[in-house]
């Protein structure tokens, strides 16, 4: 059985990926977006997405739009196999015998 | 699912919180489709209804041209305008490959749409008169809008798309089985079916949402 991932399982972490996760691969939403979307204060926001930076969930990026540097996040490859994961994890929890049947 | 720190721990409710999550970042990242198909099914009805009674009744046509089609403009400008400032606001504050598709397909229709209206003023500077010309009009706006349509559902696996795109070619051709200016209110009927897909679409979508294929590519 999976072990539920720490990073994504605490709740303000979780609603973060879930966002990014319907994000197709290649975009990029930008945090002001970001944070009206989960209805979280910046710094809150910008604490969660350090953590899940730091287990290299998530890529964050820093440009110039005109004069004004807007930062952009996204989900990384290794984010979205870890939230996959998670998913699967719940599922496994929810139906052992179904999810020791598949492959 | 709620914001505070303390986590969920039934799977069930947490599997069930992703997806009611999921479900409504899309829907806030998505034009309003209620609001896209009641403005498009409006413009079509009171431009196709204005522009028709520019001709009829034959003898005394109740509207003069330059009001009837001074009509007909204003609603599409109008529906082109109001569109465009909301999809731009869902789009703002993406970057990435999602919004290069998006904006060329738009553009498409734009060059789609000039394409067919040069060659109407080829065609009426050939020869063709007003009844040629908007029997050429409404069929060609059909084509263009109908086949792009239903290839942006098949882009973005979306059955909704293809009921439009769909439901527009089947206007199309309905309104060439009629003599101009009678084809005019096949535009009218198309743009009652456009406000009735609105409304299915917010009030039973079961019935017009979902993937065109099966576990196909959901690009949207």
């Amino acid at each position: 059985m999976h072990e539920l991932d720490p990073v994504i399982h605490a709740q303000a972490r979780l609603r973060t990926v879930t966002v990014l996760d319907t994000l197709r691969v290649g975009d990029r939403i930008s945090f002001p977006k970001l944070q009206g979307m989960l209805t979280m204060t910046s710094g809150n926001l910008a604490t969660h997405l350090r953590k899940l930076e730091d287990s290299q969930y998530v890529a964050v990026e820093k440009i110039l739009e005109g004069r004004n540097p807007v930062t952009y996040v996204c989900l990384t490859r290794t984010g979205r196999t870890a939230f996959e994961n998670y998913k699967s994890a719940l599922r496994e929890l929810l139906d052992p015998a179904r999810s020791k049947a598949k492959p | 699912m709620n914001n505070e720190s303390t986590p969920e721990t039934d799977p069930a409710r947490i599997l069930d919180g992703i997806e009611a999550n999921a479900r409504q970042t899309r829907q806030a990242m998505s034009p309003n489709q209620l609001l896209l198909f009641s403005l498009w099914g409006g413009a079509w009805v009171i431009a196709f209804i204005a522009v028709f009674f520019t001709f009829a009744p034959v003898a005394s046509p109740l509207l003069p041209k330059f009001l009837g089609v001074g009509i007909g403009v204003l609603a599409f400008a109008l529906a082109i305008v109001i569109s465009a400032l909301h999809s731009a606001k869902r789009g703002s504050g993406m970057k990435g490959p999602s919004m290069v598709e998006g904006a060329i397909y738009g553009n498409t229709f734009t060059l789609g749409i000039i394409f067919a209206g040069l060659l109407g003023w080829r065609l009426h500077a050939a020869g063709l008169d007003s009844m040629g010309l908007l029997t050429f009009a409404l069929g060609s706006l059909c084509l263009v809008v109908g086949v792009l349509v239903i290839a942006g559902s098949l882009i973005f696996n979306d059955r909704t798309q293809l009921i439009f795109g769909a439901w527009i070619l089947v206007i199309g051709m309905l309104s060439l089985t009629v003599p101009a200016p009678y084809n005019l209110l096949a535009g009218a009927v198309g743009g009652v079916g456009l406000i009735v897909l609105g409304l299915l679409h917010n009030l039973k979508p079961a019935l017009v949402t979902g993937e065109v294929v099966e576990g196909g590519h959901a690009r949207a």
